[in-house]
């Protein structure tokens, strides 16, 4: 059982460097880019407007600052909890945006106007990430009902 | 403390510090955002300004002169289902996105005499402003765009039409 155990802990190491790398990697351009993101957040047209700009201000540093700490491997309950949670509120907001036919950019990667626009295939590839914050999450509880003592067990 | 609670805690705090250094960073930046901005306005200057070369912005006055007139084509660039809800009585439905494969078959039924309106929900709309830029590429040489958009028209208390489309003029 050792050998699926280490096979198990490589999978979720690597599932916790892929999610905090792809939040890392999104984070950057919109740091770089707050009006664009703001822009972008205004045409989901979910926020009131008193929200966006503070939105656009945070947004990517909670995605970077939980990202960097995932792939560390400290606090991986905590991250993985933020990450995961944005995905899904990210993908309420698409499907929602989608299902009233609104025409617009995810802003997921990128806040470049010239992007393609948000589809069904931007909600899949916020599920598949909101799939792997789950694994990561569960992976992360496991690991600590593991270490308690068996007396508190 | 309990697993969960201490977890918990640190991602209140790892979103209360992106909150303070987003915040912070934004201070520091010379072309920072102020903390509350009308977006409406922002984006109904901006899309005057990201116009195409030869493409006309429509006002709302004239543009109640001009629906309904013969030498005018009304293109509405939303998707076809809000189109079916309401749309400016004697438009066409053109989605921006069936742009591509129908403008030529538009063009082809027109002279050049005519002039082309397209319009979109509101002036935070895009797809107006990108079909006139496909149509205006195409080599019509009268495009317009209506960038208030069907919003303005409602306000106006200008009448609204509903039901599918009947297809192109002459079609």
């Amino acid at each position: 059982m050792a050998g699926t155990n280490r096979f198990s802990d490589v999978g979720v190491i690597l599932a916790r460097g892929f999610l905090g790398g792809v939040f890392v990697y999104a984070s950057l351009d919109k740091i770089a880019h707050p009006d664009a993101l703001a822009e972008i957040i205004f045409n989901y047209k979910i926020l009131p407007d008193v929200l966006i700009n503070l939105a656009a201000m945070t947004l990517p540093w909670v995605e970077l600052l939980a990202g960097l700490t995932l792939i560390s491997g400290r606090a991986t309950a905590a991250s993985a909890a933020i990450l995961t949670g944005l995905t899904l509120a990210f993908s309420v907001a698409i499907s929602y945006n989608l299902a009233r036919g609104l025409d617009f950019h995810c802003g997921c990667f990128t806040t470049s106007p010239s992007a393609a626009r948000a589809g069904w295939y931007t909600l899949g590839l916020e599920l598949v990430l909101m799939l792997v914050g789950g694994i990561c999450l569960i992976a992360a509880g496991r690991r600590q009902a593991a270490s308690v003592p068996p007396s508190r067990a | 403390m309990g697993f969960w609670t201490r977890q918990a805690l640190i991602a209140l705090g790892l979103v209360g510090l992106a909150l303070i250094v987003g915040l912070g960073v934004n201070f520091v930046r010379p072309e920072g955002l102020p903390l509350v901005q009308d977006w409406s306005e922002t984006l109904a200057r901006r899309a005057e300004e990201r116009l195409p070369e030869g493409v006309a912005v429509l006002p709302p006055d004239r543009m109640a002169g001009l629906a309904g007139r013969a030498d005018v084509v009304l293109l509405d660039a939303r998707p076809r289902v809000f189109y079916e809800l309401e749309h400016i009585p004697g438009a066409y439905s053109l989605p921006v996105e069936e742009a591509e494969g129908r403008i030529r078959d538009l063009l082809g039924r027109l002279g050049s005499g005519v002039r082309i309106v397209t319009y979109c929900g509101d002036p935070t709309c895009p797809a107006g402003r990108e079909l006139a830029a496909k149509i205006r590429a195409s080599g019509h040489p009268d495009v317009a765009v209506f960038l208030a958009g069907i919003e303005a028209w409602r306000a106006a208390g200008r009448p609204l039409a509903a039901g599918p489309d009947q297809g192109f003029p002459g079609g």
